[in-house]
């Protein structure tokens, strides 16, 4: 990075007083301090291309962050913001109905969205040691999982909400593979009435054991949420070697995969685009990568945070840098953006649809569609998607009224441009049949033949925005019958993840009772790096990567980091080593 | 201040601690009671866990409908205070005060309401029958003293954890309508039934095309699956 470029990106954590005073006020929320957790006022406010929030703690002083590091994207995407409809059957009724929030959680009447992606913890037990994860059992720490029993009461729990109850759950962890009963756990979920069942996992389990997938797959896991932080084994020591082997795995399983990186500025961001074009490599497989910018939550000091943080538009804007614009922040929408579809189809179906009403500074998507003569077209490139919102939002009275769809959906056909759409896809018929059939279900003819690109970026105390939190949809079913925001759940875990779950774990010596044969070190993840790396699907999968930015069609630039030099096997011992995954020989 | 610091001033500060604490000390104090209740909870869990009042961890255990579930608390207590409202000093105080009372581990749920100057704090007692850490009404109450706080009355009751939050919290009733856009409540409140047994219909198709469904992965996987003959047998269940 150019000095010039990077004194701009620290300068705005460093303005005087008066300097703060002259920057435009773009509102008021309120936040915590990030040392005390009082909850106090913060400024959202405009410095240069950068939003950024300062709160003053009577106690603590000042404190500036990053809000979102471009104010354009942020003044388009913010119009898209509306209010959801929170919960019929709140989970809990706090004495000042919320006005303490995020301290009245529970999920409280306040809140304003239903549950959109229930997470369950399955198990505190991990095979990995990530230096920046906080949550898996330690040496001498209580055991939380609970029973399969258990675990169909919390299913019940989420499927008991009304208006809408949630269809899509993610089992979480800890590594969620390492509950013994983890597939009945996932019937369970199918069960209960989950349509999308994913598991937020690192897939080693998964690579190495390709009938659990199977097994899985069988129970009604639909989706790996895979830990992918990028291509290279310095960017991804966490499962590298491995992930040749889940992708085998989950292919022949027939799971779709979501790459998750966690993206921390200065570790792994220069793989952005490397991680779209890995893969585009395995589109087959693949359905979607969802970026999740750091968060950077409990205390550290000042630079290093300044150094590490990043946020949706920064990653967008990286992206857009390593693919030189083949995907580029115009392509980019706010979720909220969807809720004129979920308003439309409930007014002309009469019946409840998913509201995706979270803040819009929360999470931003696009689609990417790898045609036959291997063209990335990204979906605005011939969707008008603004003048489609635009549309459906100027004539939403006359489009409810019975007879005025079939009409006024044939006016929907200006906006897709039938020359530039990719020639494998009718994307017409496509928007068509989803807004006739009025179900989102139609989508799923796009999912399978495009890739999704994702971001959310979770809150820590810098950054705390109360109005993102109380319109959050990804909740946690706690063991005790509450439900919490996912940016209450783990940014104050002192009061509820790790408090709660503490109060339902099992004591030490009770599992050892339980499980004689077990220690806190038999359940950690030895890696033969040997044997994975000169296996011939380790060298086929990462010496064959194609470099579709590279190709004539894309513009004939290759994205950075496309094609990582294969390592050699001692170096990849140490770099597994140096991550705190120890390696076997032989 | 890092955390390693905190931690080892509360150890050397524990002893002499608590009631003499002056108010100007106020940020400090919840921690050291915090660490209080943490050094109580380890000497109760280096005991064997079934000595502690005779409690066994089994006994946490709970049947509702012959399937058992773990309900860490029975019959704990709850404090419902009432103060001059100067004293809880500002909104952004009792959002402070409401945290560090739900940071202690025997406070189970702590609401500081200020604009009704009432602190209502349920909590786990000493002599409760479970394993989890304990704490009583003085010890809150000078919780409370040392951040300048002086009850103008106080009222204590039992709490049946089970049945008042557990049960509640597993099974909370509708206290408003949503109807879908475009619906007002009273349109809605007509066809709402109707919704609802077709939304049950729609359920059990999804169902019904899903087990169609693993039956024909079943053909494609059969020689995985058919070493997992539990995995088939359930399908049902």
């Amino acid at each position: 990075m150019q000095a010039r470029e990077e004194e701009q990106l620290f300068a705005v954590y460093h303005r005087t007083k008066e300097e703060l005073e002259r920057m435009p006020v773009l509102g008021k929320t309120q936040t915590v301090c990030p040392v005390c957790k009082r909850v106090i006022e913060g400024t959202i406010y405009r410095d240069g291309d950068y939003v950024m929030i300062r709160k003053i703690c009577p106690e603590h002083g000042t404190f500036i962050e990053k809000y979102w590091e471009d104010y354009e994207l942020y003044d388009k995407m913010r119009n898209f913001q509306y209010n959801g409809r929170g919960l019929e059957n709140p989970n809990y009724i706090p004495d000042t109905s919320g006005a303490n929030c995020p301290y009245d959680c529970g999920i409280c009447d306040r809140h304003l969205s239903h549950t959109g992606l229930a997470n369950v913890v399955i198990t505190n037990r991990c095979h990995l040691n990530c230096w920046y994860c906080f949550f898996y059992a330690k040496e001498g720490e209580p055991i939380y999982e609970p029973s399969l029993d258990e675990f169909k009461k919390l299913f019940a729990n989420l499927r008991a909400q009304r208006p809408i109850p949630p269809n899509a759950i993610q089992l979480t962890g800890g590594e969620p593979t390492m509950h013994p009963q983890i597939v009945e756990i996932v019937r369970a979920a199918r069960e209960a009435g989950f349509e999308q069942v994913q598991l937020n996992t690192t897939g080693i389990n998964l690579g190495l054991d390709p009938d659990l997938a199977v097994r899985l797959r069988y129970a009604g896991v639909n989706t790996l949420y895979l830990s992918f932080d990028g291509v290279s084994m310095r960017a991804n020591p966490k499962n590298h070697w491995e992930i040749p082997f889940i992708l085998e795995a989950a292919r022949k399983a027939e799971i779709g995969i979501v790459f998750v990186p966690t993206v921390i500025s200065g570790i792994n961001d220069h793989e952005l685009g490397a991680m779209v074009n890995f893969a585009l490599n395995h589109l087959d497989v693949v359905r979607a990568v969802n970026y999740q910018p750091v968060s950077l939550v409990g205390r550290m000091p000042d630079k290093a945070r300044e150094q590490m943080r990043i946020t949706i538009p920064g990653m967008i804007k990286e992206l857009e840098e390593q693919t030189h614009g083949v995907i580029n922040r115009d392509h980019w929408f706010s979720v909220p953006y969807t809720g004129i579809f979920d308003k439309f189809l409930e007014a002309v179906a009469g019946r409840y649809m998913y509201d995706m009403s979270i803040h819009f500074a929360c999470g931003m998507g696009t689609y990417l569609f790898l045609d036959d003569d291997k063209k990335i077209v990204p979906l605005p490139e011939f969707v008008d998607v603004l003048g489609i919102y635009e549309y459906l939002r100027e004539n939403y009275d006359e489009i409810k009224e019975e007879g005025g769809i079939t009409k006024k959906l044939l006016g929907i056909r200006r906006f897709v441009d039938e020359e530039k759409q990719p020639k494998s896809v009718n994307f017409l018929k496509l928007l068509t049949n989803f807004l006739m059939n009025k179900d989102f279900g139609s989508l799923g003819a796009i999912h399978h033949k495009t890739l999704f690109l994702g971001s959310m970026h979770f809150q820590d105390e810098y950054n705390y925005d109360v109005q993102r939190v109380e319109r959050c949809d990804i909740h946690y079913a706690m063991p005790d019958g509450e439900v919490l925001p996912f940016c209450t759940f783990n940014v104050f875990p002192e009061i509820y993840r790790d408090k709660i779950q503490r109060q339902f774990s099992i004591p030490p010596e009770v599992w050892k009772k339980q499980h004689p044969d077990w220690s806190y070190s038999s359940d950690k993840y030895r890696r033969n790096v040997k044997l994975l790396q000169e296996s011939e699907l380790y060298r086929k999968v990462y010496g064959g990567i194609v470099d579709f930015f590279a190709l004539p069609v894309n513009g004939g630039k290759p994205v950075p980091n496309a094609k990582p030099a294969l390592p050699e096997v001692q170096d990849s011992a140490k770099s597994s080593e140096a991550f705190g995954v120890r390696v076997s020989q032989g | 201040m890092s955390s390693v610091s905190s931690a080892d001033e509360v150890e050397k500060k524990q002893s002499g601690l608590a009631e003499e604490q002056s108010a100007e000390e106020t940020s400090e104090i919840g921690i050291r009671i915090n660490a209080r209740a943490v050094k109580e909870t380890k000497k109760e869990k280096s005991q064997s866990p079934s000595a502690e009042g005779d409690v066994a961890y089994e006994e946490e255990l709970i049947e509702e409908l012959g399937k058992k579930y773990h309900v860490p608390y029975r019959i704990v207590k709850e404090a419902e205070i009432a103060v001059a409202r100067e004293q809880l000093k500002s909104f952004s105080d009792a959002t402070k005060l409401q945290y560090d009372l739900m940071t202690l581990d025997p406070v189970l749920k702590a609401s500081v309401n200020y604009g009704k100057a009432r602190i209502t704090i349920i909590y786990n007692p000493k002599g409760a029958r479970n394993l989890r850490p304990k704490t009583d009404l003085q010890e809150l109450l000078a919780f409370l003293g040392q951040r300048g706080i002086q009850p103008s009355s106080v009222q204590e009751r039992d709490y049946d954890y089970y049945k008042e939050f557990y049960s509640y919290t597993f099974n909370p009733p509708r206290i408003r309508t949503r109807p879908p856009y475009g619906y007002d409540p009273k349109k809605w409140e007509k066809i709402k039934e109707e919704y609802e047994k077709e939304r049950l219909k729609r359920e059990e198709e999804k169902r019904q095309k899903f087990r169609q469904w693993q039956a024909a992965y079943l053909e494609r996987h059969r020689d995985v699956l058919s070493k997992y003959p539990q995995d088939l047998a359930r399908r049902h269940a």
